[in-house]
């Protein structure tokens, strides 16, 4: 009679583990953020930390008082290139900004103005379904929210349901996260503490400045494959 | 070492080695190159643990204890991982062997009917040869790593488990990508780098299955962590409709929150960074509320010798490792060879332990002397392997076996003869000491470098007399009472 590959694996695995195996608890095997990292709630202001350690990474930080400045931020990151809009037909292009449906950033984009609006493009989840990798590809900037931002290493933590599914944060060239100024955490076990038990997400990520590759001579480029330019507004 | 490595020129595999490692080790430029590259990983990696932690040995002794918890529970931890990650709608499949973990993947490419496959950077696909396997098959499979894409285009195996082309230099890829990608020749980084960003976003988009690997599975939580720079896992995982995990079961971690801890760790240990920018958790397929993602996602859990390792007392700490590729920026033989002469999947020390293991300690043997035992391995390992130690076991096993080389073995049994026989060759010391003198007398003749002659009176006899006027036998106290 022959095992299947799980059950021979795991009966060699259990008869090491009788072998040698401690029996020791995990329990006491925890570690607090607070004491093992010195730049945990180093500082103070977590926000200033966030933001030093943000654009340290080259990434640019906007602290905004109320949506109305966020607008203005909004803007500001993404200028129109050459004055295009969504094409004729509704076809995305650089200038395309696809913003995530989310409750903050509709706020943000229902204030802007009527005239550039056409390139501001509201994405609910339902209709980003509809909307082809290709089609995906040729939007210049996206918009999502996210979880948390992380003071110490100037991190964005985010999740497929939190951030308009995979897409919107890493096709786009320019990803701009915004978020409230609640949302910035001195480290990142509360992120974890929030997502454990949750079912409903697929996919998170901890996002830590734009996307780098240093394969070649070890020499520094931003925007390998993800995004080249990260951009974070903060709404107090 | 280098005599080392000629004495133990055992099987083709041994001489293969020391075929190539001498090559790169009298080759100026490929060395001044490897060098430069490592020594800006050193200042890096300094700098995080400095700037970074309260203190590294804290956060080293915690990650251990962590790791090695998961090691001494392996079966439990990789039964809740199952657990839940089917639960969140992925599929586990386990391979004992790569060419179980080949078939896995062979029917998934079948099932889904897959042209054209996107990969991140992993090892443990490299240890399947995963790319060959569909590739003999008529389906197209594109590195999405910049450093992998740059050996795949070169039909060369990665070099190092984490920066797989740093040995190569700019004009060698500027002449790789202008060939192979048909853009136009440049000597700036970014140039290429953007060639193979334009060259790779077709691929993401078409793509019908994303490979990934892993380098943690979270057992609590069913998650699949990896941690990456360019955002290409990302990307592979974002477009294709099925994504496929290739993960070698040590990979395991007790809970999510423990991440808070190792990601750090291997991003520190790893290239110097706070976090690595992009830290991945894919838990399953597409939610139905989601917008994107794959339809179907596969883990397969490779054992491939790692349970065997498992049941050996000692050699199942190299379990805890995290593939962080520190040892091999550590080690003066991984600087010296560089990382082809080893012809394994993991290069440097930690490859040097575990490839006896997984491959065959009969081939593979002469990698435990592939170090010159200084230890610096499992100083900078952020799970505390101890490493060298590890390597004289691997040489007492394979004696122990009898595939050690014999004539190393008979050297060392002469000298373990030697010792035994010791009172009986006294009487010959004066013998011993003549030749010595005279030895010294004949090098100051012709003018070679001088060396010392004996000295008046042996030191058996020094230490007796000592031994009689102290009364102690220490070393220490004969030392103290020179001085004075």
């Amino acid at each position: 009679m022959s095992l299947t590959a799980r059950d021979d694996i795991l009966q060699r695995l259990r008869a090491a583990e009788s072998r040698f195996g401690a029996s020791g608890d995990l329990g006491p095997l925890t570690f607090s953020e607070a004491e093992l990292f010195s730049d945990y709630g180093a500082g103070g202001d977590q926000i200033a930390q966030f933001c030093a350690n943000f654009e340290k990474l080259r990434g640019a930080a906007r602290v905004c008082n109320g949506i109305n400045e966020a607008k203005t931020a909004l803007l500001e990151l993404c200028p129109p290139a050459q004055g295009e809009g969504v094409k004729e037909g509704g076809e995305y292009c650089a200038s395309t900004v696809l913003m995530q449906d989310n409750e903050l950033v509709r706020s943000v984009w229902q204030i802007i103005p009527a005239e550039q609006r056409g390139r501001f493009v509201l994405l609910a989840d339902e209709q980003a379904k509809g909307v082809s990798n290709t089609e995906f590809a040729r939007a210049g900037t996206g918009v999502s929210g996210c979880d948390l931002m992380i003071a110490r290493s100037g991190s964005i933590a985010l999740r497929s349901s939190s951030a308009g599914g995979r897409r919107l944060s890493v096709v786009p060239e320019h990803h701009i996260v915004i978020a409230r100024a609640e949302q910035v955490s001195a480290g990142l076990s509360p992120w974890y503490e929030q997502i454990k038990n949750d079912p409903d997400w697929s996919y998170g990520v901890l996002i830590t400045g734009p996307s780098r590759t240093s394969d070649i001579e070890k020499i520094l480029v931003l925007g390998a494959h993800g995004p080249k330019r990260l951009s974070a507004i903060i709404i107090r | 070492m280098s005599s080392e490595l000629t004495e133990d020129g055992g099987g083709a595999e041994a001489r293969g080695f020391t075929r190539a490692g001498s090559s790169v080790a009298s080759n100026q430029d490929h060395r001044r190159r490897l060098l430069r590259v490592i020594g800006n990983y050193e200042a890096q990696v300094i700098d995080q643990k400095r700037g970074q932690f309260f203190n590294w040995k804290d956060a080293r002794r915690a990650a251990t204890a962590i790791k090695g918890y998961a090691v001494d529970h392996l079966s439990q931890l990789l039964e809740t991982f199952e657990r839940q990650i089917t639960a969140r709608g992925a599929s586990v499949l386990w391979a004992r062997t790569a060419e179980e973990a080949r078939s896995h993947l062979r029917e998934i490419a079948e099932r889904h009917q897959v042209k054209l496959v996107v990969k991140s950077k992993s090892m443990t696909t490299e240890e399947i040869h995963l790319n060959s396997l569909f590739e003999d098959s008529g389906i197209k499979v594109v590195e999405s790593d910049l450093g992998e894409l740059i050996q795949q285009l070169s039909h060369e195996p990665p070099y190092h488990i984490v920066t797989p082309a740093m040995h190569r230099s700019i004009s060698e890829i500027s002449e790789l990508f202008s060939r192979e990608l048909g853009c136009p020749p440049s000597n700036s980084a970014e140039e290429l780098t953007m060639a193979a960003r334009a060259h790779l976003r077709r691929t993401y988009l078409e793509a019908s299955l994303g490979v990934s690997g892993a380098n943690f599975l979270v057992a609590d939580t069913g998650a699949v962590g990896v941690s990456e720079n360019e955002g290409n896992a990302r990307l592979t995982t974002a477009c294709p409709p099925v994504h496929v995990v290739v993960a070698g079961i040590e990979k395991i971690i007790p809970r999510l929150s423990d991440l808070a801890l190792f990601l750090p760790l291997l991003a520190t240990s790893g290239t110097g960074q706070k976090f690595t920018v992009y830290s991945n958790l894919f838990c399953g397929p597409r939610r139905g509320s989601e917008p994107d993602g794959p339809e179907k996602m596969y883990v397969i859990l490779l054992d491939n010798g790692r349970s065997e390792l498992a049941a050996k007392e000692h050699f199942r700490e190299a379990l805890r490792c995290i593939r962080c590729g520190a040892c091999l920026n550590a080690c003066p033989v991984y600087k010296t060879v560089g990382g082809h002469a080893y012809h394994t999947t993991y290069q440097g020390p930690i490859g040097s332990l575990i490839t006896p293991h997984l491959r065959g300690l009969a081939q593979w043997n002469h990698l435990s002397f592939a170090s010159s035992l200084c230890g610096a391995c499992a100083e900078s390992c952020p799970v505390e392997i101890p490493i060298h130690h590890l390597l004289i076991e691997n040489r007492r096993l394979a004696v122990e076996a009898g595939v050690a080389e014999k004539k190393w073995v008979r050297l060392i049994q002469l000298w373990a003869f030697g010792v035994r026989m010791r009172p009986w060759l006294l009487p010959l010391r004066p013998a011993g000491r003549w030749a010595a003198l005279m030895l010294a007398k004949y090098r100051m003749r012709r003018g070679l470098a001088p060396i010392a002659a004996p000295a008046a009176e042996p030191f058996s006899a020094i230490w007796k007399r000592r031994q009689k006027r102290a009364g102690s036998p220490a070393i220490g106290a004969g030392g103290a009472e020179e001085k004075r």
